[in-house]
């Protein structure tokens, strides 16, 4: 079944100006896909209209068997969770505490339950010693902490993740991930979806949608997307660091080329050294 | 213009229930034409730093002192920040509270104009500006509140440039860049400290913060707990693991958990340890 099915769909802000031209793909539920692309490729346009934000000019959405419509934007926005690129656009509330609360009080969670769900995600993301803080009076880091423990609290059906941790120092944003991984394995239907420039993110994912002026120029699995580096080159993004290495290994002819991740490639380079 | 700032203390909110010390004591000396980092985790006050450089921020306690300019808490002193946004160019972490004309080149030539360019001339280093960081004239009559993320961020870099400050400061400049955006406005920052301007980062990318700076900070919990250069700061952190350090360090730490001992000293680039490792592998 699909998490997300997107036929034909276009966008415009101004007329004749296609932000979103005219895209399709379906997301299997359970999959971690990421979407990248240039500055004002689309991607956080394409965000939005998932989550009803934005309506479309024309095409489908389909949120596992709902259409986005008018009737149905309630219960979609209720599986779907997002977080911002900018995360003072999500905060509401004068606290902290009351901002991880907000989106809970919408969907009728027993108040003793709510607080309990509160404070366990505002240790997850670190930010437990905040509760009382005004969220606009944190750092850029915490900031984005809060905004992902609201709408990780809220256990959606599907995450969109807007460079939710670009201003994350590394170690944070290794947490955050391990986060998610970990929301995942408890439950393996979780469908998530990641907006992100940072190559070695992305190289972490199943799938990889790339947008281009508002198009999909390429998409496929995790395997069909890494396995052509000088398209990727082309296209403007980077190389993952440990195949940069393994590239270079290669030139001087020693072939690492099976193996899958940067552990693997230190241990197996140990044996010859 | 060199930067001097003495035992410099910071409270939000002194004095009411939201008080939070986020500078505890921060000491430290930049010359003319420097290209500098300030790193560190989350919180842990960088940005509460670099807003002090141009008086966005006036220090609740020690001094900061820009070439003549002088910021104290006494506040009397500090009649001359508006000079002192001529020299001191600040982008902020988020652009978005940086931008507020209607389109995006007036708000490229709001700085200009404030200080005495005419309209004209304005413009035109607006739009040089703007062209700069890769933003091209399609942009120009657009409004700068309907711009993606990455674009906002060029517009507020633009906007700094566009005043030719001696001093630039930039809170994260390439987080929501894309890839060639970051190489882009990484070169055009290295082509103004060729040109003897001061450059200052609050970077948490440590490839590009060893690539570009030549002297780093370390923040923690309002202070300054390390510095030097990229390869001393990171080196000597690669003991003790608990800052992040760029890939190629990285990767020696691997293989150093692995009983392979490179000499880190000499490693300062990529093709510096593939060298060293193609050496190993054919002892
Ligand atoms: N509110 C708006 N009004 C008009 N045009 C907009 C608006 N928001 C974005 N755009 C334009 O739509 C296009 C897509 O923007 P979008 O924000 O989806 O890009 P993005 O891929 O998320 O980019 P980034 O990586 O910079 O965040 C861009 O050309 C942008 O200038
Ligand atoms: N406007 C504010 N009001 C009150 N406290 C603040 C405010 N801004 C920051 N702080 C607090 O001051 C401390 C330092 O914040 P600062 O923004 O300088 O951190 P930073 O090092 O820039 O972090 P980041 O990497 O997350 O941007 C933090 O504990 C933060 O919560
Ligand atoms: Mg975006
Ligand atoms: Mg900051």
């Amino acid at each position: 079944m699909n998490a997300i099915s997107v036929k034909n769909l276009t966008y415009e802000y101004e007329e004749n100006i296609k932000a979103i031209d005219n895209i399709s793909f379906d997301i299997p539920v359970g999959s971690f896909v990421s979407i990248i692309g240039k500055n004002g490729s689309g991607k956080s346009t394409l965000a939005k209209l998932l989550d009803g934000l934005l309506i479309a000019k024309s095409g489908e959405i389909k949120i596992f068997d709902l259409i986005l419509n008018n009737k149905n934007i309630k219960a979609i926005r209720n599986k779907i969770g997002i977080v911002f690129q900018n995360p003072d656009n999500q905060f509401i509330s004068t606290t902290v505490e009351d901002d991880i609360a907000f989106g809970l009080e919408n969907r009728n969670i027993d108040s003793n339950k709510m607080q309990e769900i509160v404070i366990d995600f505002a240790k997850k993301v670190n930010m437990d010693k905040y509760l009382n803080k005004e969220p606009s009076n944190l750092s850029g880091g915490q900031k984005q902490r809060v905004a992902i423990a609201g709408v990780l609290a809220l256990n959606c059906d599907i995450i969109i993740l807007d460079e939710a941790t670009s201003m994350l120092d590394p170690k944070g944003k290794e947490e955050i991930r391990q986060l998610i991984v970990k929301m995942k394995q408890e439950n393996p239907s979780l469908t998530i979806l990641s907006i992100t420039h940072d190559i070695e993110e992305a190289y972490l994912s199943d799938y990889i949608i790339i947008l281009e002026n508002g198009k999909i120029i390429k998409q496929g699995k995790h395997k069909d997307i890494f396995s052509n580096l000088d398209e990727l080159k082309k296209l403007g993004f980077e190389t993952p660091f440990f195949i940069t290495v393994k590239q270079e290994l290669l030139k001087h002819g020693y072939d690492f080329s099976d193996c899958e991740n940067i552990n693997d490639l230190v241990e197996k380079l140990c044996q010859l050294m | 213009m060199p930067i001097d700032v003495k035992d410099l203390h910071y409270i939000y909110f002194k004095k009411t229930p939201f008080h939070a010390d986020a500078l505890n004591g921060v000491n430290f000396h930049i010359d003319n034409n420097k290209f500098v980092a300030f790193i560190g985790a989350t919180g842990s006050g960088k940005s509460t730093i670099i807003q002090h450089l141009n008086g966005l921020l006036i220090p609740t306690s020690g001094e900061v002192k820009v070439d003549d300019f002088i910021l104290t808490s006494n506040k009397r002193k500090n009649k001359s920040i508006s000079k002192l946004r001529k020299h001191v160019g600040v982008v902020f972490q988020f652009p978005e509270y940086q931008l507020f004309e209607e389109t995006v080149e007036d708000d490229v030539a709001f700085g200009p104009k404030n200080f005495k360019v005419g309209k004209e001339e304005a413009l035109l280093k607006a739009h040089q500006a703007l062209l700069s960081v890769g933003l091209d004239e399609s942009y120009f009559k657009r409004s700068p509140f309907e711009l993606s993320g990455g674009e906002k961020r060029r517009v507020a870099i633009a906007g700094i440039l566009a005043i030719e400050p001696d001093i630039l400061v930039l809170d994260e400049p390439t987080a929501g860049l894309d890839s060639r955006g970051c190489e882009y406005i990484m070169s055009l920052l290295k082509k103004m400290h060729d040109d003897n301007k001061t450059i200052i980062l609050v970077s948490h990318d440590m490839d590009l913060v060893n690539k570009y700076c030549d002297y780093v900070y370390v923040v923690d919990e309002g202070k300054i707990v390390n510095q030097g250069s990229p390869k001393d700061v990171f080196v000597s952190q690669d003991l003790k693991g608990d800052l992040e350090i760029p890939k190629i360090y990285y990767f020696c730490r691997l293989l150093k958990e692995k009983g392979i001992d490179l000499d880190i000293n000499s490693i300062n680039n990529l093709d510096d340890l593939m060298n060293q490792i193609i050496e190993r592998i054919k002892k």
